[in-house]
């Protein structure tokens, strides 16, 4: 068994185990992933982790998948985690959640912690959106347009402009996503003279799930143009996707509560297994 | 003729006379001195000369002794009424003023600006229609309902006010924007001529307004202390006023960026270059004849390195489409790390900064 980094380069050999989606992530900045392969080298293991920054600066490290044929290859994947990538990327602090209890009991071998938690994401689907009060509403002021009526240049200064106000949602990477990247029929923002002063960008993933990735407005009058954004975005995706598609909402950082606490008032993640470590870098 | 007390009225006219000719006096020399193409200075300029407004029909009114009280004659109750009118557009015009210094958006002031002149427009409404309706009929109750409609004016007034305290609080939370919009320059004296209104038989509520926008225009004009009026943005000086600030632990800086310009006269061109690339939240400073800085509250590198990169490109688009001498900037930035105090950061990257301050 070797174990290897996952790049642009083997990551399709990787996708029956990750999926499309964390594949297309690890093209991204923050998004790192190991895999372990047979001496045939077909694909029997991986580990794929984001790292996120927190308020206080420390650099956190997010395993969002952990899937191998053994306990064997799981253990060598998380001795390799531990003793590059978390070196190597000044790790302080990794955390992970998973279903399958085994896992989550193989990474209390290695020093996590291990409790049952509400998952981070939660899950419904446009059909549920469709249901809420902000779907029955359709009067938005003309100043709240879709993504694509923006040009490259205005997006980039929208995003440059939030980025200076310490706002940059669930994506680590904001500065570096390209406007393409997000769906511009759903994605919405709020204008004004003085520039773009709200967005609300949601990524459309190749498995066609739909994520809302950023979420802030500023301005007097914020709270109405957030609101009117979320009524043309749910209006938009109405019109695009059908009502079976799901919808992931990412919880890791305040504005994505908020949003998620806002669009589905009293929902409920999933229950996973949760499990963090101190690392010493 | 003066129906009154000569004294008081005496005392009235001692208030609104300087304080018109000083009013006109600051107009005078800003418009000298604004540039055109600023909508702040228009709205500046607007609040001066509703105040002068102000002076005269209060001038007139104090000649006139009208008191909203019983007079039957319609020119001295509209002029009374006009009066509290006026001073509510003032605060109105207060309101529009500390929205567009603050967030720099015509868009903000006209999304809401029907819904905040609804007050003074039902209420002038009113007033006319009370007089037109009790008109030598009942002249008491024109009376009671003028006071009343001027209760409710200064209410407005104080609405218009709170809410500008309120817009800039929610500014501030927003953005963190430390800069120099002193608000309490004009509220303090507005907010003590008010009390004293209530205890007097004068009118010094124009005296109040005049002396807050008097210390405002200083406060406008002790900025420019800190200009570089080649590029528009601030100056050496203000880069040491703010490191002094910051060693006080008054000035959050997060991060800098550096551009050397290798042509000192493109310094100009330059500046219209970066204003469009940074948001408003930072802070770009002439340092050097040919080298601007720029502050940020953030210490995240990767917004530093997109700002960059697209000053970059603009300097490369721009030396690629015109005939004019081509020009090259080296940029760099630099954040502040996690350990690091603002002090120790800025010590960093303005070396020889205890010499020069």
């Amino acid at each position: 068994m070797n174990i290897i980094d996952i790049t642009e380069d083997n990551v399709e050999e990787f996708v029956p185990l990750i999926g499309e989606d964390l594949a297309e992530d690890l093209e991204r900045l923050y998004f790192h992933g190991i895999g372990a392969v047979n001496d045939q080298d077909e694909a029997i293991g991986a580990l794929v982790y984001e790292l996120l920054s927190s308020e206080g600066g420390d650099v956190k490290s997010f395993i969002r998948l952990q899937k191998s044929d053994s306990r064997e290859t799981e253990d060598e994947l998380q001795k390799h985690y531990k003793r590059d990538a978390v070196d190597n990327d000044e790790i302080e602090e990794s955390y992970y959640e998973v279903l399958d209890e085994e896992i989550a009991d193989s990474c209390e071998a290695v020093g996590f912690s291990k409790e049952k938690k509400e998952s981070i994401f939660l899950r419904a689907t446009l059909a549920d959106i469709l249901k809420t009060k902000f779907a029955q509403k359709s009067n938005v002021p003309k100043y709240i347009k879709c993504l694509g009526e923006l040009s490259i240049l205005e997006y980039r200064s929208a995003v440059k402009d939030m980025l200076f106000r310490g706002q940059k949602g669930i994506a680590e990477d904001l500065a570096y996503l390209p406007m393409t990247w997000y769906d511009k029929d759903v994605s919405v923002c709020s204008t004004s003279d003085a520039g773009v002063d709200g967005l609300f960008l949601i990524r459309c993933m190749p498995s066609g799930i739909l994520m809302p990735v950023f979420y802030y407005a500023y301005g007097p009058y914020y709270v109405k143009n957030l609101a009117y954004m979320l009524i043309k975005s749910i209006a938009q995706a109405a019109q695009k996707y059908p009502p079976e598609t799901p919808i992931v909402i990412c919880r890791s950082k305040q504005a994505s509560r908020d949003m998620a606490a806002k669009i589905m008032p009293g929902a409920k993640g999933e229950e996973v297994f949760y499990g963090s470590r101190k690392e010493e870098c | 003729m003066f129906g009154g007390d000569l004294i008081s009225f005496g005392i009235d006219i001692g208030a609104i006379v300087p304080v018109a000719i000083v009013l006109i006096l600051i107009l005078l020399h800003f418009n000298r001195v604004k540039s055109k193409e600023n909508k702040i200075n228009s709205l500046f300029v607007a609040l001066l000369v509703t105040l002068i407004v102000m002076c005269v029909v209060d001038g007139v009114e104090r000649l006139l002794n009208t008191d909203l009280s019983f007079e039957n004659e319609l020119f001295p109750y509209l002029l009374a009424v006009f009066s509290q009118i006026i001073q509510s557009a003032f605060c109105l015009l207060w309101l529009m003023f500390v929205s567009y210094r603050l967030y720099h958006s015509r868009d903000y002031i006209t999304r809401r600006l029907f819904i905040y002149a609804l007050p003074i427009i039902v209420l002038t409404l009113m007033s006319i229609g009370s007089y037109l309706f009790y008109r030598g009929d009942n002249s008491e109750s024109v009376g009671i309902f003028a006071v009343i409609i001027t209760l409710l004016l200064v209410l407005v007034r104080f609405t218009y006010i709170i809410i500008s305290v309120i817009r800039l609080h929610q500014y501030k939370k927003q953005s963190g924007d430390m800069r120099f919009f002193r608000i309490s320059y004009f509220l303090i004296p507005v907010i003590v001529v008010s009390i004293l209104d209530m205890f007097s038989r004068h009118a010094f509520g124009v005296a109040g307004y005049a002396v807050g926008v008097s210390l405002l225009y200083i406060s406008i004009a002790l900025e420019g202390r800190y200009k570089d009026y080649t590029t528009g943005f601030y100056n050496e000086k203000y880069m040491r006023f703010i490191s002094k600030l910051a060693q006080k632990g008054k000035y959050p800086i997060g991060g800098v960026m550096t551009f050397d310009i290798d042509d000192e006269k493109a310094i100009r061109e330059f500046s219209w270059i970066l204003r469009k690339q940074i948001p408003r939240s930072c802070e770009a400073i002439r340092y050097k004849p040919n080298e601007i800085v720029v502050f940020t509250r953030i210490c995240d590198p990767s917004p530093l390195h997109m700002v960059t990169e697209d000053v970059l490109m603009a300097v490369d688009e721009r030396n690629q489409k015109t005939d004019k001498t081509p020009f090259n900037v080296k940029t760099s930035y630099k954040v502040k790390k996690k350990k690091e105090t603002v002090q120790e950061f800025v010590d960093r990257i303005i070396p020889g900064r205890e010499k020069q301050a």
